[in-house]
């Protein structure tokens, strides 16, 4: 799975780089022919697959298994997650609209218990959780057509469900508008989520859920892409100066809801909620538990740019915090940067007593 | 011969300082399940039995099989145990608790012992017990620790962890363990019930429903169980035996 994050990423930058276009994509733009069967690409956040580049609907096959692992969750801190996948959020999943999806969920031989997918993709009961409902070291399959195009979320729905959600069980899953959405430089897969400890924020060791911290809604952590750290430093998401940028943006909560803001640029355009309309020139956009946004911006200036919830004591406190570093010449025609700093006169004193 | 000196020592082995026989006595009483069927208060009147100290373990087992070999993992029939039956031998633990059994296959170990499986109502009374409490389920530190149940990480799971206040060990261990009823716990494959909007409830046949929405560590194990056909076997599921008292 890691390899073939790797290779994605490598793809990713060729496609950016203007190199990539490869033949399997390129034969795809061609008849399609319905029985064409195609295994979707997924990818490990913050990695987005390429687009499906096709004019016609297919049969696309998905292939996810649920693993349950301990990973980091801050410096010092990890945590048992159960995953899509074997990252949070899980792997993305990218298809087109009118797609017959052939969705196979496996569970891993060393699961505890069952899980399931709920895909918010899906027209049908329980959005697959009913057909999916599958013990470790088993496989279950079912298959939907992709009706309405959009950026949804998926999750675990087995009891306890807020503990599978709680414990990283969500991902996002895209499916195109038959045109395609417009080609931008880079896409970035941003979900943010809430974990709840027995031990307070970055109290070292294997922490355990908390039930009662769940209930009331008081998270340990707030974190994009399930831990801290994931968006800083060396995992921090680069581009250029100039650039076109469309970030997937989720939610899974279980509880919180996210004011989602890149500090220092404005969303140039913003598909609500994940749907097909979008707003232009948005600040800070919702992003509810369990749903979505795709923004869209221009990185028009170097700079690091902080990815936050503007709900900011999470932000500060409990993890919220990523960066876009982008590189590339200054625009002081844009933003100047700092052109002056000088002490100005005091008000004159008040020398009255009359 | 050798098949019945080590029937001999399964029995043996079976020894505790509880019960002569590996068994416990256990009282009875009413009882708060977790657990509703049909819309009823969950309240339970649990008639006194005795129950295995603890899980069964390979070596128990595989005693079981050595004298009844049509349990054997190369001649059960397809019927009574999945393909996984088994599948960890012969490099299990002796001593650790046998996984990879079909109810089937745990029925039929009991019966051998003239004993039975627990029913859930019984086997939920013991496991409410912590050390010193019969019902400790009211303590969210204790029961936050029995979310861990199946796991490695279980409170039971830990070397020298202690029986509960019955003097039974194991019941919030590593394995999770079969019931001789649990197919009553089954209901609709997701358990959201969105048929009446009642989040909690597992509808279906069995109307089954939560008396206690907090007590995660059984809405897990009764999601589990309810997954189960009473040929599936799993590598963290085991089971213990139960008697009826006369």
């Amino acid at each position: 799975m890691i390899r073939v994050t790797r290779n994605l990423l490598h793809y990713a930058l060729l496609c950016a780089l203007g190199l990539g276009a490869p033949a399997a994509f390129a034969a795809n733009n061609d008849a399609a022919p319905p029985t064409d069967t195609i295994n979707a690409v997924l990818t490990a956040p913050p990695m987005v697959p390429p687009p499906t580049n096709r004019s016609t609907p297919a049969k696309v096959t998905v292939d996810l298994e649920v693993i349950e692992k301990e990973m980091r969750l801050a410096d010092g801190v990890s945590y048992n997650f159960w995953t899509f996948g074997g990252t949070v959020p899980g792997s993305f999943i990218r298809v087109r609209k009118g797609d017959t999806v052939e969705f196979t969920l496996k569970n891993a031989h060393d699961s505890h218990m069952p899980h399931n997918i709920d895909l918010h993709a899906v027209s049908g009961q329980g959005g697959g959780a009913e057909a999916t409902f599958t013990l470790p070291g088993h496989k279950t399959r079912f298959t939907f057509t992709a009706l309405n195009p959009g950026l949804y979320v998926y999750h675990c729905a087995m009891p306890p469900v807020g503990m599978h959600v709680a414990n990283g069980m969500y991902g996002l899953i895209l499916v195109e508008p038959p045109e395609g959405l417009p080609k931008v430089d880079k896409e970035f897969y941003v979900m943010q989520g809430d974990f709840y400890t027995e031990g307070k924020h970055g109290e070292p060791g294997l922490q355990a859920f908390d039930l009662e911290k769940a209930i009331d809604e008081h998270p340990t952590y707030v974190v994009f892409n399930g831990s801290e750290g994931s968006l800083t430093g060396d995992n921090a998401l680069t581009a250029k100066a100039g650039e076109t940028i469309r970030m997937y943006v989720g939610n899974g909560g279980p509880n919180l809801v996210s004011s989602f803001h890149v500090i220092g640029e404005i969303f140039d355009k913003v598909y609500t909620e994940g749907g097909s309309k979008y707003q232009e020139n948005v600040q800070t956009t919702l992003v509810p538990a369990g749903g979505s946004a795709i923004v869209e911006f221009k990185a028009d200036v170097p700079g690091n740019f902080v990815i936050v919830d503007h709900s900011l004591f999470r932000t500060f406190h409990k993890g919220t915090l990523g960066i876009l570093k982008v590189d590339g010449a200054k625009n002081p025609a844009i933003y100047s940067g700092q052109q002056a700093n000088e002490e100005y006169p005091a008000p004159a004193a008040h020398t009255g007593g009359h | 011969m050798l098949a019945a000196s080590i029937f001999a020592i399964v029995l043996l082995a079976g020894t505790s300082p509880a019960a002569s026989d590996g068994f416990v006595a256990i009282a009875g009483g009413p009882f708060q399940s977790t657990v509703r069927y049909d819309g009823d208060d969950g309240k339970r009147s649990v008639a006194a039995f005795a129950i295995a100290s603890h899980a069964v373990t390979v070596r128990e087992f595989d005693g079981f099989v050595r004298t009844h070999p049509q349990w054997a993992r190369d001649r059960v029939p397809s019927l009574l145990a999945d393909s996984g039956y088994l599948a960890n031998w012969p490099s299990a633990d002796a001593d650790a608790p046998v996984t990879h059994v079909s109810w089937f296959a745990a029925d039929a170990y009991c019966k051998s012992f003239d004993a039975r499986l627990p029913d859930w109502a019984e086997w939920e009374y013991v496991a409410a017990a912590d050390a010193t409490r019969t019902d400790a389920r009211s303590d969210v530190a204790w029961r936050g620790r029995t979310f861990q149940d199946g796991t490695p990480r279980a409170m039971d799971a830990r070397s020298g962890a202690n029986a509960n206040f019955h003097g039974v060990s194991g019941m919030h261990g590593a394995t999770w363990e079969w019931v001789g009823d649990y197919a009553t716990l089954m209901g609709d494959a997701d358990k959201r019930g969105a048929e009446n909007g009642d989040r909690l409830q597992f509808c279906g046949a069995t109307g089954l429903s939560f008396a206690n929405r907090d007590d995660y560590a059984t809405l897990k194990r009764v999601a589990l169980l309810s997954a189960m056909e009473p040929r599936s076997t799993l590598g963290n599921l085991g089971f213990r035996c139960a008697r009826s008292t006369p």
